[in-house]
């Protein structure tokens, strides 16, 4: 059976998934690819700041901030804790 | 021989360390041609060659996407330094790696320095640099820019690439797949042109190995592609094989500029579909960008596993656990809190005003010195006001902002290089990004509160344009110290029962407007860029003092270069304006002065404010000099001796009302020359100056305009 797609955004601190898709566009989705957010790639979430937003995740070895608009829009599936 | 050395790299990987400890301190800072960005250039020695080094932007990829990016490709292909020394940082190969290999592209020789080797070792980690060059087809050195570590093989490296150059095949990075589609673009693009040195075969040919030809140093066949960029060169010819990786990745600026024929683009089209939809037989939807960026990170990975390399997991580093309590839900911002408050108490507080006062002191005694000199030779008299009244006050005046200006920078250097800063700003953005401003405005905008000049230079730290332009023209609204004196005389002649009420409402106006503006702005002008905030959560490090202390001195050479130039001149303007008649007569009554006149030309325009008098037109006016100087001014020309008379004079030049009004002017008018000329030098572009003062102008006369005629219907 299938995983479903996940939102980056909607995992919890901790969890980590496997990048499906990439619902972005332009440059914004350029700047992420080319950051190693590749589908195939896992991607943790590391925490939060205190407001919730933006959420630092951990990939290929070295972490990264984002804001949460952009985390809703990238996918991911095989999620684990 | 003369050689020139393109340094590039990420963000946050000791770039700025290495370039200041290879070239000391005889290093020229100045700007890229038509753009905003920092450009510094050093020459130094290796050996018997005289190197130029060239200090590129921080960058993550070189696509044609910012400032930044555009100005480091573009360095490289079209000036084609000699040798490309690349900053690598050892502690995140692979997102550093990727820009490794879109140097190379560029088909210039590139020396990998590797950075920060101690630290992969303190993880348990390790890299065999040979074999990772051996893979790469570039020189790996590695280096500790911090401890001057390795600087020797790292010159021998350079010096090689600059006397012998290499430069590796790039498709030979890519996979099969994507081999055929650039061999298919490279063949529609033309080929390579005949007299090319070597041939396409060469090119694509996937050789063992061991058998990879670093002696062979192809020369790069390039292809014109006028207009491609920002500077415009029509000239500009990257190398073919670029061209064709960036047809491939659907590049659609490109599409435009290489002026291919219709037969050229379909057949293009053709080799692009036929690579997606090989793609697309393992990710669903993927497209060619992607799959071009995935094919670089899998020949990163490809080179690390050469090279020896194993990622360690992760584990919970000492970071980690002072992350956990700074960035804590509950703790982040009682802490933030204390950070700045302890900032803010040194620097405005006690510390801070006794250094002032030292200065100021150190400016008076100087001015005393003067006068008394100019005196003793029997110099007439508008050349001792030239000097003291104008020269010394003018220059002095700015010059007092100096320790404050430096304990500001020497905080904010400290919580930048621990790693501070950019925790304070993952703490803030969520509040600030609302007002269309980012996490790392926050401090700039605080700050504000206290010396406009000083908060606007600190916007440096932000790093996207556009949320620094947005931080330097909202920073004004924040009501600085030096409004505070004039608060305090209205507010005792007018509300004297009320007084800390009505100057509290004065501060929340000013934030309130930087907030409308804020939001009007982020609709308008300042409309969100299509570009991701993305930052970087650094290891906490404990500051390297060499390196502090050089901000510091760079600060402070920037400062009274300033003072020294740009001050220097305004001072002696704004004397000439208060101190001759129209008729270029000396005067000493401000009346009679082209101020004055001025003054009384304007007023009219002051009129519908509550304050149409020629000597409150003024008042204003030498408020642009300072802030606090619309209170000698008005001391002045109300010929006040002491501030008991001066209260009752203004109690009999104002209402309530038109007291209140012009307290509101005061907020949110232009702040001071010393303010403005760091706007005009840190926005670095006159349109968004001009802007700014218009916004500014326009803000203080609306708003005051609505207070003062509302404030009538009101009262009656």
């Amino acid at each position: 059976m299938e995983e479903r797609e996940r939102a980056l955004k909607s995992l919890a601190d901790g969890q980590s998934g496997v990048v499906s898709r990439i619902a972005l566009t332009g440059a914004t989705k350029r700047r992420l690819i080319e950051m190693g957010i590749t589908p195939g790639t896992r991607v943790g979430v590391l925490k939060r700041a205190p407001l919730g937003d933006p959420i630092e995740i951990l990939l290929r070895g070295f972490s990264l901030t984002i804001r949460g608009t952009d985390a809703e829009q990238i996918f991911v599936t095989e999620v684990r804790p | 021989m003369n050689i020139t050395i393109a340094l590039a790299g990420n963000p946050n990987s000791g770039k700025t360390t290495l370039f200041n400890a290879l070239t000391g301190s005889n290093q020229y800072v100045g700007n890229w041609a038509g753009v905003t960005v920092e450009r510094k250039e050093a020459v130094f020695d290796i050996g018997e060659d005289r190197a130029t080094l060239v200090d590129l932007p921080g960058v993550y990829s070189l696509s044609p996407y910012s400032i930044e990016e555009n100005i480091t490709r573009h360095f490289i292909a079209q000036h084609q330094p000699d040798v490309v020394l690349n900053i690598v940082d050892a502690t995140n190969l692979e997102r550093n790696l990727y820009l490794t290999l879109q140097l190379m592209e560029l088909e210039r020789p590139v020396v990998v320095a590797l950075n920060l080797m101690d630290e992969l070792k303190r993880r348990g980690e390790s890299i065999d640099c040979a074999r990772l060059a051996k893979a790469l087809g570039a020189p790996v050195v590695p280096i500790s820019a911090k401890r001057r570590q390795g600087f020797d093989a790292l010159f021998q490296a350079i010096h090689d690439q600059a006397h012998d150059p290499r430069t590796a095949y790039p498709a030979r990075n890519y996979d099969a797949s994507t081999r055929d589609a650039l061999r298919e673009i490279v063949e529609a693009l033309g080929g390579f042109s005949s007299h090319s040195a070597f041939d396409i075969d060469e090119h694509f040919e996937h050789r063992d190995q061991n058998e990879r030809d670093d002696d062979h140093s192809p020369r790069a066949d390039h292809r014109h592609i006028g207009g491609y960029d920002d500077e415009g060169d029509v000239d500009y010819a990257p190398p073919t094989m670029w061209v064709a990786l960036k047809l491939l990745e659907g590049d659609e600026l490109l599409k435009e500029t290489a002026q291919l024929s219709d037969s050229q683009r379909a057949r293009i089209r053709a080799a692009v579909q036929a690579y997606v939809a090989r793609g697309q037989q393992v990710h669903p939807g993927i497209d060619s960008l992607t799959m071009v960026v995935d094919a670089r990170y899998r020949r990163i990975a490809e080179l690390l596993r050469e090279a020896g390399y194993r990622r360690r997991e992760r584990e919970i580093s000492t970071s980690d656990k002072i992350d956990r309590v700074v960035t804590n839900r509950y703790l982040a911002f009682p802490i933030f809190l204390i950070v700045m408050g302890l900032m803010f108490a040194v620097t405005f507080g006690a510390p801070g005003t006794f250094l002032t006062g030292l200065t100021e002191s150190l400016v008076g005694f100087i001015g005393d010195q003067a006068s008394q000199g100019l005196a003793a030779i029997a110099a007439p008299e508008w050349i001792r006001s030239l000097v003291c009244d104008g020269v010394i006050a003018g220059v002095g005046g700015v010059l007092v902002f100096l320790p404050q200006i430096l304990l500001i920078f020497l905080f904010m250097s400290v919580l930048e290089d621990s790693g501070y800063m950019a925790r304070a700003a993952f703490i803030t953005d969520r509040l600030l990004r609302k007002f269309g401003l980012s996490g790392r405005s926050f401090i700039p905008m605080l700050m504000g509160f206290g010396c406009t000049t000083t908060a606007i230079i600190a916007a440096r730290g932000v790093e996207n344009e556009r949320d620094r332009r947005m931080t330097i023209l909202l920073t004004p609204f924040m009501s600085c110290g030096a409004r505070l004196p004039v608060y305090a005389l209205f507010t005792a002649a007018f509300f004297p029962n009320n007084r800390a009420l009505v100057v509290l409402s004065l501060y929340a106006l000013g934030m309130l407007m930087m907030i409308v503006c804020g939001l009007v702005l982020r609709k308008t002008a300042f409309r969100e860029g299509d570009s991701p905030f993305l930052m970087e959560l650094p290891p906490y490090r404990v500051p390297h003092a060499r390196s502090v202390l050089k901000r510091l001195w760079d600060r402070a050479k920037d400062f009274l270069t300033r003072a020294g130039t740009l001050i220097f001149a305004m001072s002696v303007l704004i004397w000439f304006l208060q101190s001759f008649t129209p008729g270029l007569q000396w005067t000493t009554d401000s009346a009679t002065s082209i101020f004055g006149r001025i003054g009384a030309f304007i007023a009219p325009v002051f009129a519908p404010l509550g304050f149409g008098q020629w000597e409150k037109g003024v008042a204003l006016m030498s408020g642009l000099v300072a802030k606090e100087a619309v209170v000698s001014t008005l001391q002045v020309l109300y010929s006040a001796g002491s501030s008991a008379q001066l209260t009752q004079a203004i109690a009999a030049h104002f209402t309530p009302l038109s007291a209140y009004a012009f307290l509101v002017f005061i907020l949110l008018y232009v702040p001071c020359v010393a303010a403005l000329a760091a706007a005009r030098r840190e926005l670095r572009s006159a349109k968004y100056f001009a802007m700014t003062v218009c916004i500014q102008l326009g803000v203080a006369y609306g708003v005051t305009f609505l207070v003062y005629q509302i404030g009538r219907l009101i009262v009656g």
